[in-house]
């Protein structure tokens, strides 16, 4: 199946072309943000400005779209900028995390044995330890900052790819079309690439499209837990962050800081929400059995 | 008489059966256990028996897409199994193989132009892609496909069609020695013939010698010069094909030519049904392999093995009854 008929059917596929027309969007706002919301200086565009210097968040008004979150960072501004950030964190951590899976995954299965021994133990040990615990420790010893999370979790991000494409690597590799290719004597590495990559991409394709989603979550939750982004980086995870001390109203008005929650819980939820479709769907197509 | 292209002396390959959380060697599969032949340069040695007596095996050991347990695999005089990765590679250009299955064998994502143009490509036998382009379609069109459908994938072909690819891709590098691995079993009896047919219009074109694996000898019949048999992983006959179909020496060729439709309705033949399943390879019988089978065991077979040797001209066969 070739990449136009993929796409053909994402787009006719109501939840997946939902999904698209969603990730579309965040893509618009991430490359026009210096228009959508123009920074004051080149230089620090990641840096919310505030509007004062009040603690208490102020609802939406003239100027401040979304309102102004605790310590009266502008929310439309980080909303806008913090786009760039997720996409930033997804791409990054999700692509070099997949390049290693499946470097290691696909190492392993093509040349067995002791290979494959000392890697398999090495992603036992690495999954033995929960995610996010890991992450947060790590973090914690590299220091604050965003390239840190990243750091951690593309460190303890890989091992699922690298399980499944072993696997994948494992079936493919007996096939008849690789044996004919042996026998042409071919390369391992045109092997490889042409027959064995080739043909055990999508999986780990549909998986990354999965972690995209999970990744910007887990990124805030991190941040939530106080070890992301530093303080007045545009970054959804520290927008939910700033809403920490609000989340349960005030002064008899349960719902008195909505926008604080609302605005980054919807955008992250949709983000994420629109990988999983686009993901999804992306199975159905590929799965014969449903073909 | 020809020269021998290829030669196959005491050629085995087990397979460990791994059981236990150590995964621990427990058995062997004697998939083929000490079998001994030679193929004559441009001829068609048919290779046959039942499923799973180790035909694809063979092909494969000789080839070395599997590394055999032990001896020794000569082509053109040279052991085949000594050759380092790179005289490997090389050697390759001269034997090539056709695969059974025709959906398994070509990569479903690479074109047909990809497909037969990948042997030019790893051999370097094209100076650019347009040159290249040019080889894949004479290629193609010597095994009866035309350029229109250099660009197409493989699951927009027929299965005598996509087995014409893999024929093509063979062909590409120029090769002596075509390894034929039942290459028209899983087609349309319809097909078959045609693909058959192409075979030996090809083997006179370009001087090849065959080794043609079959299930049965019927396929067997029409294409080769001579015969072997093969049951559970040994040879238990081999010798001119004219000569085994008139004068079959082992029990069991008897009962396969048995098993062959007569074309003429008044021949009455007694067909010979063999009588249990096919025994493991992990735990062949004793003795002779197929005594448990065989409708004319008797005292000596279960015991001793047969010897395969030679019972006048060229002819060879394993059994104690040619030697009472
Ligand atoms: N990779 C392997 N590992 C373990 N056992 C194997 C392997 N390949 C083949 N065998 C076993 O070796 C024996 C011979 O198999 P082989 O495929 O050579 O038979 P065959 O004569 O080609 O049969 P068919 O007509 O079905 O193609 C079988 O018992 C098979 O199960
Ligand atoms: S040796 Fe005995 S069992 Fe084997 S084929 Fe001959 S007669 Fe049959
Ligand atoms: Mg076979």
């Amino acid at each position: 199946m070739e990449w136009k008929e993929i796409l053909t059917r994402l787009i006719k596929n109501k939840l997946s072309l939902f999904g698209l027309i969603i990730i579309l969007f965040f893509v618009l706002v991430a490359v026009f943000a210096p228009y959508l919301a123009p920074p004051r200086s080149p230089e620090d565009a990641y840096e919310i400005p505030r509007a004062g210097w009040q603690v208490e968040p102020q609802p939406p008004r003239e100027g401040y779209l979304f309102g102004t979150a605790q310590g009266s960072y502008d929310i439309f501004y980080g909303m806008v900028w913090g786009t760039r950030t997720a996409f930033r964190i997804g791409v990054i951590v999700v692509g070099l995390s997949s390049l290693f899976g499946i470097i290691i995954g696909t190492l392993s299965a093509y040349y067995g044995g002791i290979i494959d021994e000392f890697f398999m133990r090495i992603t036992d040990v690495f999954m033995s330890i929960p995610f996010l615990v890991a992450a947060m420790v790590l973090t914690t010893i590299l220091g604050k900052g965003l390239d840190n999370v990243m750091i951690a979790l593309v460190t303890f991000g890989w091992m699922g790819t690298a399980r499944l494409m072993r696997s994948q690597v494992l079936e493919i590799k007996n096939e008849e079309f690789v044996q004919a290719s042996i026998a042409l004597g071919a390369s391992d590495t045109r092997i490889i690439f042409k027959h064995i990559i080739a043909n055990c991409i999508f999986p780990v394709l549909i998986q990354a499209f999965m972690r995209m989603g999970s990744m910007v979550i887990t990124a805030s939750a991190l941040s939530f837990l106080g070890v992301g982004a530093p303080e007045g980086y545009a970054d959804w995870g520290q927008m939910i962050t700033f809403a920490r001390d609000w989340i349960l109203g005030g002064q008899g008005s349960a719902l008195k800081y909505w926008y604080t929650v609302v605005i980054p819980g919807t955008a992250i939820m949709l983000f994420s929400l629109s990988w999983n479709l686009i993901g999804d769907a992306f199975r159905d197509i590929l799965d014969p059995k449903l073909n | 008489m020809a020269e021998n292209l290829l030669e196959v002396n005491n050629l085995k390959k087990y397979f460990p059966v791994k059981a236990g959380i150590f995964k621990r060697t427990v058995a062997h599969v004697k998939a083929v256990d000490d079998i001994s032949f030679a193929v004559e340069e441009g001829e068609t040695l048919g290779l046959v028996g039942e499923s799973g007596c180790g035909k694809s095996t063979t092909g494969r050991t000789i080839l070395r897409l599997l590394e055999a347990t032990a001896g020794e695999v000569l082509f053109e005089g040279k052991n085949v199994m000594e050759l380092d990765k790179k005289e490997m590679r090389a050697i390759r250009r001269d034997m090539q193989i056709i695969f059974q299955d025709p959906y398994a064998s070509l990569n479903p994502r690479m074109t047909v132009a990809d497909i037969v143009g990948e042997p030019l490509d790893i051999h370097n036998l094209a100076k650019n892609k347009k040159e290249r382009n040019e080889k894949v379609k004479e290629i193609l069109e010597n095994v009866g496909l035309g350029a229109e459908y250099m660009n197409r994938y493989p699951h927009e072909f027929s299965g005598g069609q996509r087995q014409r690819i893999g024929v093509a891709r063979a062909l590409a590098v120029d090769p002596k020695l075509i390894i034929a691995d039942e290459p028209v079993s899983a087609l349309d009896v319809s097909v078959q013939a045609q693909v058959v047919n192409l075979l030996q219009d090809l083997q006179k074109e370009y001087g090849l010698t065959y080794l043609f694996i079959a299930h049965d000898l019927s396929v067997v019949k029409h294409i080769s010069d001579r015969v072997a048999v093969m049951y559970l992983g040994k040879l238990v006959e081999l010798t001119d094909k004219k000569e085994l179909f008139r004068n079959p020496m082992h029990p069991y060729t008897q009962s396969l030519l048995s098993a062959i439709p007569e074309a003429d309705p008044k021949k009455k033949k007694d067909r010979i049904i063999l009588e249990g399943d096919v025994p493991s390879p992990v735990d062949p019988p004793s003795g002779c392999r197929f005594h448990p089978r065989c409708p004319k065991a008797f005292e000596p077979c279960p015991v001793k093995e047969p010897e395969f040797k030679e019972y006048g001209d060229g002819h060879f066969a394993a059994c104690h009854l040619l030697d009472q």
